[in-house]
């Protein structure tokens, strides 16, 4: 269990991105995380595998505060949490394998690393993933070669070779036409419901948090302003999530 | 109204910044001494023409020259009513001194037709009065028709006989056409002694000569005199206007026959006749259409000798382009051996992030003088014991089997999945046994490089043996360096483990107990070891000011930073690190290479040596800072991407960062070996090698032509490797 409490972040130069949000998610649950740009969605989820310090409050995940963890800790906590991006992040100019690879380096021993080396199984568990993904035939390809939906499979294999407990999704579909954006939500939906894997994903199209995820979250400015199901999102919550001038699509 | 104002305040801007700018500009043509008298001179521009022309004339190619010397004869004084001696006109070339009786201090004109178009040559004034000595007149450059007019003054030599005005010409010898076929080198002493027609049968030249050509003849010559003239074109005497084609006949010279095929009115010539056929005294007649003279004689044989060829300037030019190519070279490969670690720590992305405890500085820093003692006694130790094996054989042994029995000890103590957080003694286990591998893998080092120098010694394969023996003698003096920064590491890395563990358990007040004495001993120690440092500059000779006080000033910061620094925040020792290694850079970087070669040259002597060192020293700098603000422009999103996956700092590093700056690493390498080439010129001046020293000298000596050569091979070589770069940046981007 993910547990939230009093989670506050201030950038160098004053911008409060939290500001006291405290919340609770269940092994094997589905969460999405709404609310405007800018509304501390990303520093939410950052904060979580501590790629952002928090300022102020703590992170329970399985019993074990987050927050103080020491950078050995730190790295088996976030070897078991896997990430998503909106932009994918792969490496361009390394082959797909290699990208979907650098998921194992949490486990791989640095000293190995120094030659570019990955174990047998991580290699044999690279193919795996690439073929749940669909793209055994690219492995071999430059990650900017492949189109943007196949880009953020890859980001999903490699997120999915960490063998995690928790994906953290940050905007996985943003980036993506409405056809590709489902197809990518589905394979988050089968990692949920098939592996457990808790999901913890940020998604601007409510059609999407309604259709995939099992509670909702919303921020805005920084403040936890609603905790849910998606059903319970009617438009005067809309409204308060999104500013009273909002029109909803979707 | 508001924007009225502003409008007409903008508008005084303006002409107030019309005005600065001219103020700024007159004061900057004072400065730098605008002479436009200069640029308008006569006399300068001359100058200049004469340099623009010879830069643009590199001396490559020599020819060997035959001297043409015509004499005329001059009466000086000149008595009233006498008539001066007239000009023998009939044989090409000759010159007319008119008047041809005159005295001393007048002017007269040299005029002389049939010479080579295009050559140079000097007239002298031989006095009847002085035997062999003569006073040198003007020098002259022949027109393209042959012919030149000169005028020049008599100089004060009084004679009742005759005296000589002599014109003197160099004229080209040889041409490109079978230049070398019709010399053997039989003796194969480099001298070319036999003169023999090729395999081909047919020789073709070029004779310098009056153009157009309208007769040619073969003849053979016995020592002076001409015996017999064998072949004419038929219709020479008889036309007087221009013959297009010419008759050519056959003929015998002594025993073999020899025929004109082929005659341009160019000048090229085309002879057969028996392979193998001594050409030693055939000589090609040239007539002057005009006069009908006959304008020279040239000898078969010596058109081929060895002219033209490459001059020595050429050679010379070689020579060093290839020695500051691979200075440059060298100096590229070490600086980057360098820039590549520094970058990463000049890089402000990477190194922003990086705090540390107060603990883990003070033990970090403690480390430094520990780690490098040990290393050092390590390290001579392990040399004293690589020297006790007296066999070479033994050593190659040992060579082969050290490093496979390191690795294999290495694999098991490191397992390639670290799953399990290792217990505190597998910690201790490893980290004996990495000290341990550490001495070994030196005194493998020692006994690699004895082996090096032995074998490279031995073997005496010119260069290849040389290299061997030399990275021998490298491996050797860099070792020591090598195991200090070893062990200075390791024991950084030792202190690190210390510092997390201690940081992990203690809280409050005892960690503060703990960091106080640590920082004020770590601080005091460094700062001891920079006032050493100091010291050996400026050779105070005072413990006091050179040790304790820095010791005890240290020693305050450390307490002050322990007692200030909250365990949360931490020291900020990336951003030092950062400014530290960029104030370096900037430091060596703006020392130019030139002035770094002075003290190389002072330590390894003249030469390319010392000017690949001062290369290396910059390019370093230059290369690091280059290189660390392409890690500093990566895209984060990747970076971010390996670390949430529990990466390490370093393996973030290798798989976020290396595969985005390939591309650019490389292009900066090739544009540094490129711009060291470049820069090698003027590391020549202050004696670091390669092509710059005869660069300079030959700026000195004003022989442009000859540094027009050199300047042209730069400019060959920085236009190959832009090419090379361009193709290698394709392929890998």
């Amino acid at each position: 269990m993910l547990k939230v409490e009093h989670l506050t972040k201030i950038y160098e130069g004053g911008t409060l991105a939290l500001e006291d949000v405290s919340f609770e998610v269940e092994d094997g649950e589905f969460l999405a995380v709404i609310g405007l740009s800018g509304s501390g969605k990303s520093t939410l989820l950052r904060c979580i595998n501590r790629l952002i310090e928090p300022t102020e409050g703590t992170i329970t995940w399985n019993g074990v505060d987050i927050t103080k963890a020491s950078q050995e800790d730190l790295r088996r906590i976030r070897r078991r949490i896997g990430m998503v991006f909106q932009h994918f992040n792969l490496v361009n100019r390394s082959k797909v394998t290699t990208n979907v690879l650098s998921g194992r380096l949490g486990y791989t021993n640095p000293a190995y690393s120094l030659i570019n080396r990955f174990s047998k199984d991580d290699l044999a568990r690279a193919q795996t993933q690439l073929g749940r993904v669909g793209l055994t035939d690219r492995d071999d390809h430059r990650a900017d070669a492949l189109s943007g939906g196949q880009q953020q499979r890859v980001g999903i294999a490699r997120a999915m070779i960490q063998e995690p407990e928790m994906i953290l999704a940050d905007e996985p579909v943003a980036s993506l036409d409405p056809v590709l954006a489902h197809s990518i939500m589905q394979y988050l939906e089968q990692i949920n419901q098939e592996d457990g894997v808790t999901i913890l994903c940020s998604l601007h199209f409510l059609d999407l948090v309604e259709k995939y995820s099992q509670r909702v979250i919303a921020l805005n400015e920084g403040r936890l302003v609603f905790q849910g199901t998606a059903t319970e999102l009617d438009d005067e919550r809309f409204k308060d999530i999104y500013g009273r001038e909002a029109e909803r699509i979707g | 109204m508001a924007n009225k104002e502003r409008k007409s305040r903008r508008r005084l801007y303006i002409v107030l910044g019309f005005f600065a700018a001219f103020l700024l500009y007159g004061y900057a043509v004072q400065e730098t001494d605008v002479d436009l008298a200069e640029v308008q001179s006569e006399t300068r521009r001359e100058s200049l023409v004469r340099i623009m022309r010879n830069l643009a004339h590199p001396n490559l190619v020599t020819y060997d020259s035959e001297e043409v010397a015509i004499s005329v004869d001059v009466l000086v004084p000149c008595p009233e009513g006498a008539v001066g001696p007239e000009a023998d006109t009939t044989t090409d070339p000759y010159i007319v001194v008119t008047p041809s009786c005159a005295n001393p201090g007048d002017i007269v004109t040299i005029a002389g037709v049939g010479f080579q178009a295009a050559s140079t040559g000097r007239t002298k004034f031989w006095p009847e009065s002085e035997f062999g000595a003569f006073r040198d007149l003007e020098t002259f450059t022949v027109a393209t028709d042959g012919s030149f007019e000169i005028t020049a003054e008599i100089p004060d030599r009084e004679s009742d006989s005759f005296q000589q005005i002599e014109a003197i010409a160099g004229v080209q010898m040889g041409s490109w056409l079978n230049r070398a076929v019709s010399w053997t080198d039989t003796n194969k002493n480099d001298v070319r002694d036999e003169k023999t027609m090729p395999d081909s049968g047919t020789l073709e030249m070029d004779v310098p000569a009056l153009l157009p050509i309208r007769g040619a003849g073969l003849a053979f010559m016995d020592g002076e005199e001409l015996v017999q003239t064998l072949a004419l074109a038929d219709d020479f005497m008889a036309t007087s206007g221009p013959a297009e084609d010419l008759m050519l006949s056959s003929g015998i010279v002594g025993e073999s026959e020899y025929l004109i095929t082929d005659a341009s009115q160019e000048g090229q010539i085309t002879i057969s006749g028996p392979a193998g056929g001594d050409l030693s005294d055939l000589e090609v007649l040239i007539y002057n259409p005009e006069s009908g003279n006959r304008a020279g004689t040239h000898s078969v044989a010596d058109q081929f000798a060895h002219s033209p060829r490459l001059s020595d300037n050429a050679k010379d030019t070689w020579e060093k382009i290839i020695e500051t190519v691979f200075m440059a070279f060298l100096a590229t490969t070490l600086g980057m051996m360098i820039a590549l670690p520094m970058s990463f720590l000049a890089a402000r992305n990477l190194m922003r992030d990086i705090r540390t405890s107060v603990t883990n500085l003070s033990l970090n820093l403690l480390a430094i003088p520990i780690g490098g003692l040990i290393g050092l006694y390590l390290s001579r130790w392990a040399r004293s014991l690589a020297g006790n094996l007296g066999n070479d054989w033994l050593r190659f042994l040992l060579v082969i089997a050290m490093p496979i029995g390191l690795i294999y000890t290495l694999r098991l103590i490191l397992k390639e999945e670290d799953t399990e957080a290792p217990t505190s003694r597998e910690r201790t286990v490893q980290t004996g046994v990495f000290i341990a591998a550490g001495f070994v893998a030196t005194i493998w080092g020692f006994i690699t490089a004895a082996l090096l120098f032995n074998v490279g010694g031995a073997m005496g394969w010119g260069f290849i043996g040389n290299f061997i023996t030399i990275l021998g003698e490298v491996t050797r003096l860099l070792l020591p360096v090598a195991a200090i920064v070893g062990a200075v590491g390791m024991m950084m890395n030792l202190g690190s483990k210390l510092g997390f563990a201690i940081n992990d358990r203690l809280e409050g007040t005892a960690i503060r107990a703990v960091n106080l004495p640590l920082a004020a001993s770590a601080g005091a120690i460094i700062a001891m070891m920079i006032g050493a440092i100091i010291d050996w500059f400026y050779q105070f000779e005072n413990l006091w000011a050179s040790r304790w006080i820095p010791g005890i000033v240290g020693a305050l910061i450390g307490l002050y930073l322990a007692a200030r620094v909250k365990k949360s925040e931490g020291v900020g020792v990336g951003m030092i690190v950062y400014y530290m290694s960029r104030t370096l850079f900037n430091t060596l970087r703006s020392i130019e290479p030139l002035v770094m070669v002075i003290v190389f040259v002072v330590w390894v002597g003249f030469g390319p040596f010392a000017g690949s060192l001062a290369l290396s020293l910059h390019t370093a700098a230059a290369l690091s800072k280059l290189y660390s603000e392409q890690v500093e422009s990566v895209m984060t999103g990747p970076i971010e991407a390996v670390r949430a996956t529990g990466a390490t700092r370093m393996q973030t590093i290798i798989y976020g960062v290396v595969p985005q700056i390939v591309p650019p690493y490389l292009s900066f390498t090739m544009y540094r070996w490129d711009i060291n080439v470049r820069m090698s010129t003027i590391i020549g001046f202050a004696g670091g090698g390669g092509i710059g020293f005869l660069l300079q000298q030959n700026i000195n000596l004003l022989q442009y032509k000859d540094a027009a050569a050199q300047m042209l091979a730069i400019a060959i070589v920085v236009a190959t490797m832009d090419w090379i770069s361009a193709r290698l940046r394709e392929r890998l981007v």
